[in-house]
C-alpha cells in the first residue's frame, strides 16, 4: 500500500517544474515534506499555515469556507490546498503550468484524505493502548530540570 | 494537544494588548531560558511589519524531549490583525496572558480581557486549556501590583505573575509552571 | 399610465427635488392648492417648508412647517430671505409654498428668492411674469398648469427609473420610495461633507463604494447638493480616468463578475459592482499586504503577481502589476479570461492610474 510520502514524491516526479510538497496539519505541523527548503520543516509549516488561515478570513467574511488559494510571485507559484484535518501545499518554479498543479492537487487530496484518517484512528488506538507512553523515556522533573539550568 | 508520527506536539501562546511585551517575554525565554538542544529553529520566526510590531505572530517550535514537542506562538496586539488572533488560538493547549501593568494601560487591558472571555466562551477546548497571567513590566514607575490588577480586570480566578520580560523577572519560573502542567496532562491522559 | 406621463412625472419630480421654482395655476386657488396636494409627495421631507399666503388646513399640519404670518409683502419677503439666508448657517434646506399667490406677491416678493420655492395661483404668466421670472417650460393639465420657471434638469435618468418603477404602487408606496431615495441622496451628500473635510480630495471610486451608489446617483447626489447646500463639490471629487471607466465597462462582459476594483498605491482610483456582494475593497489591499509580509519570510520568491482565492462559490482575484486589480466573481474556470483581459488593456491602465489623490 501507498504511503502518504509516496503520494507526494509521485507529484515531484511528475511534474519536474515542482519543487517542493508539504503537506500539514491544519495548525502547521508538518506531516511530510518532499523538496529541498531554504527554511526548517517547522518554520516552513507555522508560514504556510498562518498564509492560508489569513486568507480564509477573507472567506469567512464572504461566508464561504476557502477551498484553495493559488499565489504566483516573480520566481516560484504556489498552490495551497485544504484538507479536512491539513494542508497540501505545492510549490512550482515561474513556468510551471499552474492548471497541471492544480490537478494533481486535487487527486492526491482525495488519497491523502483517507490515509491520514487512518493513521489518526491507528494513533488513538495506540494511545489508549499504553503503546505510546508519555512522557517518554524522560520523566517530568527531569524536563524541567533543564530549564532551571540553562542561561543567565 | 496533537499526535503526528511518534510525537505529540503542545502549543503555547502569547496572548495580550499591542505592545505588551509578548515578543520580548519570547525571546527571553528562548535565549535564556530553553537549551540549545530543545531549539528545533535556530532563530524565532517572525512575521513583522516594518517598524517592528509582531504583524501576525512570532514563533518557535522546541523538542523538550523525543517524543513531545512544544510550539511557541505569540499573537498580534494589533487590532487591524483580529482575525489572525483569533485563528492563533485554535487548539491552544496553554496560554500567557500578557498584562501590561502600566496604570495607563488598564483600559487597553479591559478590552482584551473582554476579547479573551468571549475566546473562552465560544470554546470548550479553550476552557480546559492552562491559563497563566503575566502581569508584565514590573520594572516601570507608575504600575499596579498584580494582586490589585488581577481585581480590576477581573484575573484573580488564574495564575499570575508579576514579570519583566525586558529584565527576565519571573519568566523562568511562569514558563515552568506552564510546562509541569502541561506535562502532568499528558501523563494523565497516558495513564489507562 | 403611458410612457408619455411617466417622462413628465419625471420632469416634475427633478423640478420639485432640485428645488427649481414652479407655480402652479388653475382656474380657483383651491383648485390650484388641490394640483399642489397632489403632488406634494415629490418635494422632499426633509426639506423645511414655509408656508405664506391663504395656508390651508391641509397644509398648515405638515410636520415642522413654519408659518409666515406677516400680509405685508415688505415682511414676507424678508421673512423668506432670512430662512433663506439661515441655510447656509447650516439649518436644513427651506422649501417656500405661497398658497394664493396674486402677480405683486409673484413680481416683488418671491422674485427675490432665486430658488426653492412654488405658489398656487388664479393668475396666468403673462400678469406677473419679469426679467427675474420668465417661464422657460410648461406643462398644461385639464385643471390646471405647472409653469417652470427654471430649465428642467438635463440628466432626469434616476426620476425616470424611479417613476417607471413605481407606476404600479398605490400613493403611500410612491411617497415611501421617492422619500427614501431622496433621503438617501441628502444624506449621502452629508457624509461625503463630512469626509472631504478630514481628507481634502476623494476619487470618484472611494465615494462610490463609500456610498455604495452608482456614477448616476453621484452626479444626483452632487447636484442636489449643490442646489440646497450651495457647495459645489465637483471640484473635490476626482473623476475617474476615462480610460479606467472603459476597462470597467468592458469587464461588464465577464458574466460570472461581482465587483472589481482598481487600486494605485492605497487610492482606489476604480470601482465597479456589476452584481450585489458585500465586500469591502480594502480586503484586496489587505490580502496584497499579508501575502507581502510572508514573502519577506521565505527568500527568493520574486515580487507578489498574483492571488487567486477559491471558495466553494466564489473566486477572488488579485493581479498585481503594480497597481492592483482586485476581482469577485463566481466559482469556474474565469480566472483565466479575466487574467487575460488585466494582461491585454494593462499598457493604457497603468498610465491612466497616474495621477490619483490621497484617498
Ligand atoms: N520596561 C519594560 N519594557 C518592556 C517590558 N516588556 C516589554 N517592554 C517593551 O515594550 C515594547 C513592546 O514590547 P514587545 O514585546 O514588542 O510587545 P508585543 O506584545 O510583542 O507587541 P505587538 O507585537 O505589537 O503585539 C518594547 O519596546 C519592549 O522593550 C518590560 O518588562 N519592561
Ligand atoms: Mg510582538
Amino acid at each position: 500500500m501507498a504511503n502518504i510520502k509516496d503520494i507526494i514524491d509521485g507529484i515531484m516526479k511528475r511534474v519536474p517544474e515542482v519543487v517542493g510538497v508539504i503537506l500539514i496539519d491544519i495548525d502547521g505541523i508538518p506531516i511530510e515534506v518532499a523538496g529541498r527548503f531554504d527554511m526548517k520543516p517547522e518554520d516552513l509549516g507555522a508560514l504556510l499555515s498562518a498564509c492560508y488561515n489569513s486568507y480564509a478570513q477573507v472567506g469567512t467574511e464572504l461566508m464561504q469556507k476557502l477551498e484553495s488559494i493559488i499565489v504566483e510571485y516573480g520566481d516560484l507559484k504556489l498552490c495551497q490546498n485544504r484538507m479536512p484535518r491539513g494542508l497540501l501545499t505545492i510549490i512550482a518554479g515561474k513556468n510551471a503550468h499552474i492548471g497541471m498543479i492544480r490537478l494533481e492537487a486535487k487527486r492526491a487530496i482525495d488519497v491523502l484524505t483517507k490515509m491520514m484518517q487512518d493513521t489518526m484512528e491507528m494513533r488513538t488506538e495506540m494511545v489508549k493502548e499504553m503503546k505510546f507512553r508519555m512522557p517518554d523515556s524522560r520523566g517530568i522533573a527531569d524536563i524541567l530540570s533543564r530549564f532551571e539550568k540553562e542561561g543567565s | 494537544m496533537r499526535y503526528y508520527g511518534n510525537k505529540v506536539y503542545f502549543k503555547i501562546l502569547f496572548f495580550g494588548t499591542a505592545l505588551a511585551g509578548k515578543t520580548t517575554s519570547l525571546r527571553w525565554l528562548y535565549s535564556n531560558v530553553i537549551p540549545r538542544d530543545m531549539k528545533m529553529t535556530s532563530e524565532i520566526k517572525s512575521i513583522e511589519t516594518s517598524f517592528g510590531q509582531t504583524l501576525l505572530f512570532d514563533f518557535t517550535p522546541i523538542q523538550i524531549s523525543p517524543h513531545i514537542v512544544v510550539r511557541l506562538f505569540t499573537a498580534t496586539g494589533q487590532d487591524y490583525y483580529l482575525s489572525t488572533r483569533r485563528m492563533l488560538f485554535e487548539d491552544a493547549d496553554g496560554i500567557f496572558f500578557v498584562v501590561d501593568c502600566q496604570k495607563k494601560e488598564l483600559e487597553h487591558n479591559r478590552e482584551f480581557v473582554v476579547e479573551f472571555n468571549r475566546y473562552l466562551d465560544g470554546s470548550e477546548k479553550l476552557r480546559r486549556s492552562e491559563i497563566i497571567i503575566l502581569y508584565n513590566k514590573i520594572d516601570l514607575e507608575d504600575t499596579y501590583p498584580a494582586r490589585e490588577l488581577g481585581r480590576l480586570l477581573n484575573l484573580e480566578m488564574y495564575p499570575g505573575y508579576e514579570v519583566s520580560a525586558l529584565k527576565g523577572i519571573n519568566l523562568r519560573e511562569s514558563f515552568i509552571v506552564m510546562v509541569r502542567r502541561l506535562l502532568e496532562r499528558l501523563e494523565q491522559e497516558a495513564r489507562p | 399610465m403611458t410612457i408619455a406621463q411617466d417622462a413628465w412625472e419625471a420632469s416634475l419630480l427633478a423640478a420639485m427635488w432640485h428645488r427649481n421654482r414652479i407655480v402652479i395655476q388653475a382656474s380657483s386657488v383651491d383648485s390650484a392648492n388641490a394640483l399642489f396636494s397632489l403632488w406634494k409627495y415629490m418635494v422632499p421631507q426633509y426639506r423645511t417648508f414655509v408656508l405664506c399666503g391663504d395656508v390651508p388646513k391641509t397644509a398648515r399640519y405638515i410636520k415642522g412647517a413654519k408659518i409666515v404670518e406677516a400680509k405685508e409683502p415688505e415682511a414676507q419677503r424678508e421673512a423668506f430671505e432670512l430662512s433663506y439666508a439661515e441655510e447656509e448657517l447650516g439649518s436644513p434646506p427651506i422649501q417656500i409654498v405661497y398658497f394664493g399667490a396674486d402677480p405683486t406677491v409673484l413680481r416683488d416678493v418671491l422674485s427675490a428668492i432665486p430658488q426653492g420655492w412654488i405658489a398656487t395661483t388664479t393668475h396666468p404668466p403673462r400678469a406677473w411674469e419679469t426679467e427675474k421670472t420668465r417661464v422657460r417650460d410648461a406643462l398644461s393639465f385639464a385643471d390646471g398648469t405647472f409653469s417652470f420657471l427654471d430649465p428642467i434638469p438635463k440628466d432626469i435618468f434616476i426620476e425616470r427609473r424611479l417613476i417607471q418603477d413605481m407606476r404600479d404602487n398605490s400613493e403611500g408606496v410612491r411617497d415611501f420610495k421617492v422619500q427614501l431615495k431622496q433621503s438617501e441622496v441628502h444624506l449621502a451628500f452629508q457624509a461625503m461633507l463630512t469626509e472631504l473635510e478630514s481628507t481634502g480630495l476623494l476619487t470618484q471610486s472611494y465615494v462610490s463604494e463609500m456610498l455604495n451608489v452608482r456614477e448616476r446617483t453621484l452626479a444626483k447626489i452632487m447636484a442636489i447638493g449643490s442646489r440646497e447646500r450651495r457647495v459645489d463639490l465637483s471640484s473635490f471629487i476626482q473623476r475617474t480616468d476615462p480610460t479606467i471607466v472603459g476597462f470597467l465597462k468592458e469587464m461588464s462582459s465577464v458574466k460570472e463578475l461581482y465587483l472589481a476594483a482598481l487600486f494605485d498605491g492605497e487610492n482606489l482610483v476604480g470601482y465597479a459592482k456589476y452584481r450585489d456582494i458585500n465586500f469591502p475593497s480594502q480586503n484586496f489591499l489587505r490580502i496584497v499586504g499579508a501575502v507581502g509580509a510572508y514573502a519577506r519570510c521565505a527568500s527568493r520568491t520574486g515580487p507578489l503577481k498574483y492571488v487567486e482565492i477559491n471558495t466553494r462559490h466564489l473566486n477572488i482575484l488579485v493581479c498585481v502589476h503594480p497597481i492592483v486589480f482586485g476581482f469577485v466573481l463566481e466559482a469556474g474556470p474565469n480566472p483565466l479570461m479575466v487574467r487575460f483581459k488585466v494582461e491585454e488593456s494593462l499598457g493604457k491602465l497603468v498610465k491612466a492610474a497616474g495621477t490619483a489623490p490621497s484617498r
